[in-house]
């Protein structure tokens, strides 16, 4: 028992610590740019949430604990500088307000936001703000060293109506012209809330002197004027800092996608199929170094190898194909392919599969000798390219003529077309029978397979694991959606090179149609037409006679006659074997199975014992009646009849050498033994 | 065991099993067996160890003794001097289990030569006879007991017993071969010496269903002439005696009975699964009867994070895990209900190992306990064991350079070691953050009828740490406590949570001690994750009481609170996910898969459904566009079936009443197909389901994980802001 290769599904190895990788990897990094952004904000103080202090306290290094901190308070943390309890109000409602604790130094002081006042110094005046200050020059003899603290009419707002005439706090308002924006940021023009002492009592010395005397006086009369002349202060705060930590965070990410961004794989090579070699490419064995672990077996697609006492053996060497998988999976080279005795009826082709007997004429798909469904659409692919990249720059066109004539529409001929449309190439193909008759001919719903061999198949022609159905359905769909000119029931019969163009004759019918080209592609397999054999085929009894199985559902309850011990005659019989009441008998001349899959051969002895399928082997048919059939035992001679609903005569097909030697591809010669089937 | 010098003495050679070995033979039983030193009482073997390998004695004498009734009786004892050869029972194949125990009587010198090897190296070179003499005895041996064991032998005379040992035919069948087709006439009588048959029908789709088994012991015997109604094929490689009909009703001539008792039941033997039960459970019984350690995972706990796979592949040099979360669902009936259970591909060191049989090197061994290894510096990569593994359990992969071998070889097989030398075990178990994949012995669990357990014990709750974290926040909550105190509180409680992110990383250490872990292993990342919960219950609240003691966020602290908002709740989802989550999902699924797998999956369903359409009547055609169709493109539809809280048995039986509702009872023949097509339609809509449950399950940790770790250092900046202006 064959068993089949398996191939453990791959699966990706993913855990949260690989899933979430390169999330996390690109939100770390945006949030350290965002940290650093940040942390450099933070730094620089556009973060401080109370805003930058007044040049006074920053010269004091006045803390936020100093005021903020759980044990401060205003009396404590002020005391060193100011005394509050001094400077009381000369108005009695603001006094009133004082000594409710409604109206407080802070209130008009502010510490942070708010604040404003005036230095003076020898030649000019700065503008204090919080974390800001303005010299301006002026002229005249300065009170050097005073300071007068301007109050924002903000504060006043609070009470008093700024903008009614009447209102005692009205007179404090400076003239339009030298207003801020707001009453906050306009200074209040009133500088008598506190007593002014010329000559304080208590002024001698300390403190007190340095505030005030004849020199405050003055300061504060220039106030006014310079309170105007002077804009509001403020610490400028860039708006523009604060688009740092996304700028950064969106850097950071950026790197980390790119340094997460997998590296793409590169695609692994195909296997190279070269044009077909002229010898026959055979597997060798060394029985001194094989380990008979079956690995050439399992890669072999048709069971061209087995394993006999642990050691691989070429058991049926006409079905190797010359790919080269066996060797390729032998572990210790204990297996390697070499080529043999001349290959009959080589095709001598370059390596983009063009004719050297014949320029201009390429062959694609299972003639070129390796019957593989996607090696075939490969090929046909490539031919085209080929033919494009020539006829680029070649002389155009005539009328009446199309680039590329494309001989069959099985896998490579519709690939082939596929590729053609797409280069813009005109083309035509014709098929004998229809799409892809020998898909076709597959026994109903059989899995195609997806061949171990790792062939880039390109375009939309494959599909992986397609039953036979799907496999033909889907290429009808494409024919019709893509357009394709495919002419069915044109049979080729030649072609005749005329001044560098092809002449192609084929038969519709009865009439016969000539058509030309600039080039032509070969893709007809090596089905070919269906093998016949001889026999006697009574009267009305013909259209019982079938070369291919397609439905075996549809021989439900008949009696089948199966001749040919070939894998299509095999898996045909046992197709229809699977059928409820359906009796098989499985003919062929030969005594012994000596060809044909060990899996086919295996389940149809099965069957045989099972009395499933009738094996008669060693016998021929001799005439095929309307309900019967006639038989003769080759050993014997004897000869019985049968009762028979339908013939299925599945014994191969013959190649069209003919038509190759026509064209010039081949050297002609007898017709060849086809192989039993194409795949 | 040591391997001595590179030539074995030429006394290994002259022995009867090994005198037809070639030199190649000779090289490759050489580099495969071992020479044992044994002192005087030492056992070489034991009975019931496995029995791999042919042992010859070299020098000393070895007292092989023999036992009946559980040791109880000795039945024999014989003495193998040097030359001679012992523990023939490896010709029986890997299913063998040593006869009796092999003690060194005085100093002892043994070459132990693989089975397997030397089959190969015997057929190569035209031996094969040689050991298929002494094959035989040891058979006629083997079926004489199970004949015992049956009963069959109590009614016949000496004479008799011969004559049935005598007709027996030995057959070893692979697994899927098929014995007896149905409809097939039976002409002999067969007796399961090791191994498991299935008998199946065909159910109403055609498909071959299991209906009955025939397990060690068991004989197949149709007393009348019936044609079989069922396929009787093997469900593992086994080894059968085979005995002619006409034969054996002679030896029993009249008095049939003793057949007619040892025969399992009239065929089919019927098996039905009990309520409750996927096919799974009988379909591969064989798989549970023949694992000596099965991984399962427990699919209600796991939330599907797939670090049991990642922490594999860490485990090991090559990086490649061993393990593969997917496989079949299958529910497992317990004394309470059912319960599901995940079986991902991991090895399960099969009882009858056919990767054993399978390797020509003789790189895969048995120890005493029966564990399977593989000998990289035997392997030669050809895959064989791989393709031999009926459950996939075994990849080819690039050699490691340490892994030393023959340079040649440029793969080697690997497999499920049980992570041996870790000092934890196995890796898989010990990464589980919810403790939800354990290896179990099946037979032990009892996973063939019903279990009493739950098979995978429940995990270490993680609740009462969280409940006792929220009771210390709150406490903290109430305690006067300065701004600075419960800021680095809540900054060092959510770093500490990195902890288990390193912890789930970290890469499992090796032993120093040679040899594995002993002892049940359990996750050592579980301790973490119940940590790491409870560590963030406790920093929410110190969050809590840093916010509440200050007038209002500002900056970088604004930026931090926010940030650790969506991660405290990501968090919470996310955990309150891992709770409810996982028994959701197991419903809606048939396989082990990850979030990673439902796309291709859903590009699987495509098409099977193309296919499955295909070739269909027009009625199943047209339900399909009118009804089915739109039922599986709806939108939100994932969203509805997660709503319904129905199972995929359930759902499919809803869309099933709805058409036989909508035929009212027509259809008939021409319904042929809509039971896959409804199943691949509400697998489809299942899928939908899953993404949604899926989502809040793993779609959280990243968000969690990004959110907290720009929180940590948002903190930090806040931080040095504070610590900066001196508060």
């Amino acid at each position: 028992m064959t068993q089949a290769a398996r191939a453990r599904t791959s699966a990706p190895v993913t855990s949260d610590t690989t899933r979430v990788k390169r999330a996390v990897l690109v939100s770390c990094a945006s949030a350290a740019g965002a940290g650093i952004g940040l942390a450099a904000l933070a730094w620089r103080g556009e973060l401080a949430p109370s805003r930058p202090l007044a040049p006074p306290h920053v010269a004091a290094k006045v803390t936020c604990a100093a005021c903020h901190g759980a044990a401060s308070s205003a009396k404590v943390t002020c005391a060193p500088c100011h005394t509050p309890t001094l400077h009381t109000s000369t108005r009695p409602a603001h006094r009133k307000l004082g000594a409710a604790g409604e109206l407080q130094c802070a209130g008009c002081h502010p510490a942070h936001a708010g604040f404003q006042a005036l230095a003076f110094g020898p030649t000019s005046v700065e503008r204090w703000g919080p974390g800001a200050a303005t010299t301006t020059r002026v002229e005249g003899t300065l009170p050097a060293g005073q300071r007068v603290p301007l109050v924002s009419l903000a504060v006043c707002a609070r009470c008093h109506t700024l903008v009614d005439p009447h209102d005692p706090a009205a007179r404090c308002v400076p003239p339009a012209p030298a207003r801020g924006p707001t009453w906050s940021t306009t200074a209040s023009l009133c500088f008598d809330e506190h007593v002014q002492v010329a000559d304080p009592p208590r002024a001698k010395s300390g403190k007190c002197s340095e505030q005030h005397g004849e020199e405050h006086v003055v300061a504060t009369e220039l106030a006014a004027d310079l309170a105007r002349r002077t804009v509001w202060q403020e610490a400028p705060r860039s708006r523009l800092a604060f688009l740092w930590p996304p700028t950064l965070a969106a850097l950071f990410a950026a790197v980390a996608t790119a340094l997460a961004r997998r590296r793409p794989q590169p695609a692994p090579t195909p296997a190279q199929l070269t044009a077909p070699g002229a010898r026959r490419r055979l597997p060798q064995v060394d029985p001194t170094t094989c380990l008979g672990c079956n690995a050439c077996v399992d890669a072999c697609p048709f069971g061209v190898l087995e394993v006999v006492a642990y050691v691989a053996k070429v058991a049926r060497p006409e079905e190797c194909c010359g790919v080269v998988l066996c060797a390729q999976v032998c572990p210790n080279g204990s297996l390697v392919v070499q080529e043999g005795e001349l290959v009959e009826g080589h095709l001598d082709l370059d390596a983009d599969l063009e004719s050297r007997a014949a320029p201009g004429v390429f062959v694609a798909g299972d003639l070129t000798g390796v019957p593989l469904i996607k090696n075939a659409i490969a090929q046909g692919d490539r031919v085209v390219r080929r033919i494009h990249a020539q006829l680029a720059g070649a002389s155009p066109r005539v009328s009446a003529e199309v680039d590329v004539i494309v001989v069959g529409a099985g896998p490579a001929g519709l690939a082939a077309a596929l590729r053609a449309k797409d280069l813009g190439l005109s083309c035509l193909v014709l098929e004998q029978g229809s799409v892809a008759a020998s898909i076709r001919s597959f026994p109903r719903g059989k899995i195609v397979h997806d061949p171990p061999i790792s062939l880039p198949v390109e375009g939309e022609l494959w599909l992986a694991e397609a039953t036979k159905e799907e496999l033909v359905a889907q290429w009808e769909r494409i024919v019709r959606v893509r357009g394709l000119d495919v002419r069915e029931g044109h049979r080729v019969v030649g072609a005749t090179r005329v001044e560098g163009r092809f002449v192609v004759e084929a038969e519709l019918g009865a009439t016969r149609v000539q058509l030309s080209a600039r080039r032509l592609v070969l893709a007809i397999g090596r089905r070919g037409t269906p093998r016949t054999i001889p026999l006697e085929i009574a009267d009305g009894a013909a259209e019982k006679v079938h070369y291919s199985l397609a439905d075996a559902a549809s021989f439900k309850g008949k009696r089948v006659l199966v001749v040919g011990l070939g894998d299509s005659a095999m898996e045909a019989a046992l197709a229809l074997a699977g059928q409820p009441g359906t009796r098989v008998d499985l003919v062929a001349r030969a005594a012994e199975f000596t060809r044909g899959k060990a899996r086919n051969i295996a389940e149809i002895r099965r069957a045989a014992t099972a009395g499933r399928v009738h094996l008669r082997l060693g016998t021929r048919v001799l005439a095929v009646g309307r309900t019967g059939a006639r038989l003769e035992d080759l050993a014997t001679g004897r000869v019985d009849s049968i009762g028979n609903d339908a013939v299925f005569v599945l014994v191969g097909g013959i190649p069209s050498w003919d038509l190759l030697a026509k064209i010039g591809v081949v050297a002609p010669k007898a017709p060849a033994e086809g192989t039993a089937d194409s795949r | 065991m040591s391997g001595l010098g590179i030539d074995w003495p030429a006394t290994v050679w002259s022995s009867p099993l090994l005198r037809g070995l070639d030199a190649r033979g000779r090289r490759d039983v050489e580099a495969a067996g071992t020479l044992l030193e044994r002192a005087a009482g030492q056992a070489l073997f034991a009975e019931g160890e496995p029995a791999d390998t042919v042992l010859v004695v070299l020098r000393g004498e070895v007292a092989l003794a023999t036992f009946a009734r559980g040791r109880t009786l000795e039945r024999a004892t014989r003495q193998a001097l040097a030359g001679d050869t012992i523990g023939e029972e490896a010709l029986l194949g890997p299913h063998a289990v040593r006869d009796g125990d092999a003690t060194a009587v005085n100093a002892v010198v043994a070459a132990a030569v693989p089975f397997v090897v030397l089959e190969r190296a015997l057929g190569r070179a035209g031996g094969a006879e040689l050991t298929e003499r002494t094959a035989r005895a040891v058979r006629r041996r083997l079926l004489e007991r199970r004949l015992r064991g049956s009963g069959l032998l109590a009614a016949l005379d000496q004479g008799g017993v011969g004559a049935l040992l005598d007709m027996a035919t030995h057959r070893d069948v692979a697994r899927g071969e098929v014995l007896f087709g149905a409809g097939e006439a039976v002409d002999s009588a067969v007796l399961v010496l090791d191994g498991l048959l299935s008998t199946h029908e065909r159910d109403d789709a055609g498909r071959l269903a299991p209906v009955g088994y025939l397990g060690r012991g068991d004989l197949l015997y149709e007393p009348d002439d019936r044609p079989l109604s069922v396929t009787v094929a093997a469900a593992g490689p086994s080894a059968l005696a085979v005995f002619p009909l006409a034969a054996l009703r002679r030896v029993f001539a009249g008095a049939e009975a003793p057949l007619e008792h040892a025969r399992r039941g009239a065929l089919p033997v019927r098996t039905a699964p009990p309520a409750n039960t996927t096919a799974h459970v009988v379909r591969d019984l064989y798989r549970v009867q023949i694992a000596r350690s099965l991984l399962v995972i427990d699919p209600d706990s796991c939330v599907r994070c797939g670090h049991c796979v990642w922490s594999c592949g860490n485990a090991h040099d090559d990086g490649v895990p061993r393990l593969t979360r997917r496989g079949d669902k299958l529910i497992v009936p317990t004394t309470t209900g059912a319960t599901p259970l995940l079986l991902p591909n991991s090895c399960q060191h099969c009882k009858n190992p056919a990767c054993l049989k399978d390797c020509p090197t003789g790189a895969i061994v048995r120890d005493g306990r029966g564990e399977v290894r593989i000998r990289a510096e035997l392997c030669t990569g050809c895959g064989n064991c791989a393709r031999g593994c009926p459950w996939e359990n075994i990849q080819i992969v690039p050699r490691a350079p340490t892994a030393g071998a023959p340079a040649q070889f440029g793969d080697v097989a690997v497999k499920c070691d049980l992570c041996e030398g870790m000092k934890h075990g196995p890796a898989c178990v010990a990464s589980c953050p919810t403790e939800a994949i354990v290896r179990i012995d099946p037979l032990a669990a009892g996973v063939t009828t019903s279990v009493q357990a739950p098979l995978v014990p429940r995990a270490r709750p993680a609740w009462p740490w969280v409940v006792l974290a929220v009771a210390l926040g709150a406490a903290l909550l109430r305690a006067p406590m300065s701004p600075r105190w419960s800021g680095a509180l809540a900054l060092a409680s959510t770093a500490l949570g990195l902890v288990y992110v390193a912890a789930k990383r970290a890469r499992p250490a090796r032993s120093s001690a040679v040899g594995r872990a002993t002892g049940v292993s359990a996750s050592r990342v579980r301790p973490h994750y119940v940590a790491h919960l409870a560590l963030g219950a406790g920093s929410a609240c110190a969050v809590l009481a840093h916010v509440h003691a200050l007038p209002g966020p500002w900056g970088a602290g604004a930026a931090a609170l926010l940030l650790y908002v969506v991660g405290a709740l990501t968090g919470v989802l996310a955990a309150l996910a891992y709770v409810v989550l996982p028994s959701r999902l197991t419903r809606l699924e048939r396989e082990g898969t990850l979030p990673e797998d439902l796309a291709p999956a859903r590009a699987a369903n495509d098409r099977s459904t193309f296919r499955a359409l295909s070739g269909k009547t027009d009625l199943v055609k047209r339900l399909y566009d009118k009804l089915l169709a739109p039922y599986r493109s709806r939108a939100l539809g994932g969203v509805a079936l997660v709503l319904s809280g129905r199972s995929l048995g359930g759902e499919e039986r809803r869309v099933r009443g709805r058409i036989d509702t909508l035929l009212e009872g027509r259809g008939g023949d021409k319904l042929q197909g809509i039971d896959d097509l409804v199943k691949l339609t509400v697998a489809a809509r299942a899928l939908g389901a899953r993404a949604w449950l899926g989502a809040p399950l793993r779609g959280m940790v990243p968000v969690h994980v990004a959110a907290l770790a720009s929180f940590l250092v948002a903190a930090l900046a806040h931080a040095v802001v504070a610590w900066s202006r001196g508060l």
